[in-house]
């Protein structure tokens, strides 16, 4: 608020000088105007071509050069009526146009004076908020910078240590099928073993089952073909000796 | 159906009354065929023991086969005790227990030889005297024909078998071939 109050007295400073220093410029060419009386219509036009440019002065640069440009030209022209009006001496700085002077001056700091006193505080608040709003939204947007810059870091760490997870994952992964593909094949081998073992075993209990049945049906056979062959030959002495060996077999076991 | 207990007692009672008079033989034969009776004319058996006819009828007729018997007193009151006390039926199986006490009282055992051929009298002897040998009684065998059994014999005394068979000896035989692996 100080600095604001500071430069704008500044400032109004600065244009008191300028508008001061034209105006001394532009009384000093009125002065030299007033030397050549057959020219005085034509200084009448220097005047009213400096008058305007006074005004222009107090507002802008632009004017400040206009003004320029007009005494320059007020003053050839000055020049020009002294060279025609010859040896005519005039009062520059007569009562009239101090008195105007002093009005301009008067009103100059009047319009000065409201100026401060009405306009000072809302345009300083004014531009102390808009630049408290810049400030704050440089802030913000400084504090949004930093926030992104962090989430770009989170991010970017995150992307890196996604990769090397995905990375890891593959890995696993692939370690994971190998070992399934190793556990799949022994268990596949392991159920061939079995398979093949289960049929060599049933080959042998069928082959036992066969065997056995060819034992026995050899054996009904020959137990058919043997008694025949007794009935056939069997004498009844030959009973008599099976009953007596019998007998005896018996009694010996007694 | 037989009824071992009841006739087992009645046999017992019997035996031990003959035990004392010492004609124990005497009243086996008379139960015997008083037995082979009931087995041949069942007729008979009916009328002591069939309960339409009347209690009287039936002593009556148990009274006269007594008569005809001829037997003695106590064995003519042990018969009419029987269908006075309606156990007429039970007559042949005290006679099987009546015999088996017999034959342990005189040390003698029952047994039956079965043989494919006709066994020689010299043959059946020497069966007899192992027999007696093996079960240390007299044993009076039983005599049959079986040629399905090929050869040999087959002699049973009480719970001795003896199976000297040629056909017991070939399903021996094919038995320990069967068996051996």
């Amino acid at each position: 608020m100080m600095g604001m109050k500071r430069i704008i007295g500044k400032s109004a400073v600065v244009a008191l000088i300028l508008w001061f220093a034209l105006a001394a410029g532009s009384a000093w060419a009125s002065n030299q105007g007033g030397h050549a009386a057959p020219a005085a219509e034509t200084h009448a036009v220097a005047d009213t071509h400096a008058a305007p440019a006074d005004a222009h002065a107090v507002v802008d640069a632009h004017g400040a050069a206009a003004v320029d440009e007009h005494a320059a030209v007020a003053a050839e022209h000055g020049a020009t009526a002294g060279e025609h009006g010859g040896a005519h001496v005039s009062n520059s700085l007569s009562p009239a146009k101090l008195k105007d002077l002093g009005f301009r001056v008067m009103n100059f700091f009047v319009l000065l004076v409201i100026l401060v006193k009405f306009g000072a505080k809302p345009i300083a608040s004014g531009l102390s908020a808009r630049r408290n709003q810049i400030k704050d939204e440089i802030n913000d947007l400084e504090a949004k910078k930093a926030d992104a810059e962090v989430a770009y870091k989170e991010f970017s760490a995150k992307l890196e240590s996604v990769e090397k997870d995905v990375d890891t994952v593959v890995e696993k992964a692939v370690a994971q099928a190998e070992i399934e593909k190793v556990r799949i094949l022994d268990a596949a081998e392991k159920s061939a073993e079995d398979i093949k073992r289960a049929a060599e075993m049933a080959i042998a209990n069928e082959v036992t089952a066969a065997k056995r049945a060819l034992k026995v049906e050899v054996t009904e056979q020959a137990a058919v073909m043997a008694e025949e062959l007794i009935i056939k030959n069997l004498t009844a002495d030959d009973q008599v000796k099976i009953i007596e060996d019998y007998l005896d077999k018996v009694g010996a076991v007694q | 159906m037989k009824q071992i207990i009841l006739a087992r007692r009645y046999a017992k009672a019997l035996f031990a009354v003959c035990k004392e008079n010492g004609n124990f033989d005497e009243y086996n034969d008379a139960l015997q065929g008083l037995n082979g009776v009931f087995a041949s004319d069942p007729s008979l058996a009916d009328a002591l023991t069939n309960p339409l006819y009347p209690m009287d009828v039936r002593e009556k007729v148990m009274e006269g086969i007594v008569a005809s018997m001829g037997v003695d007193k106590v064995m003519g009151n042990f018969l009419n005790l029987l269908v006075e006390k309606k156990r007429a039926d039970v007559l042949p199986d005290i006679a099987e227990e009546f015999q088996i006490m017999v034959d342990e009282e005189k040390n003698v055992s029952h047994g039956t030889v079965v043989s494919a051929v006709e066994l020689s009298k010299e043959l059946q002897a020497k069966v007899q005297a192992t027999l007696e040998k093996l079960t240390g009684k007299t044993v009076e065998l039983t005599t049959s024909v079986d040629p399905s059994i090929i050869g040999g014999v087959i002699a049973k005394v009480g719970d001795l078998e003896l199976d000297g068979s040629i056909r017991t000896q070939l399903a021996s035989l094919k038995d320990s071939i069967k068996g051996r692996e």
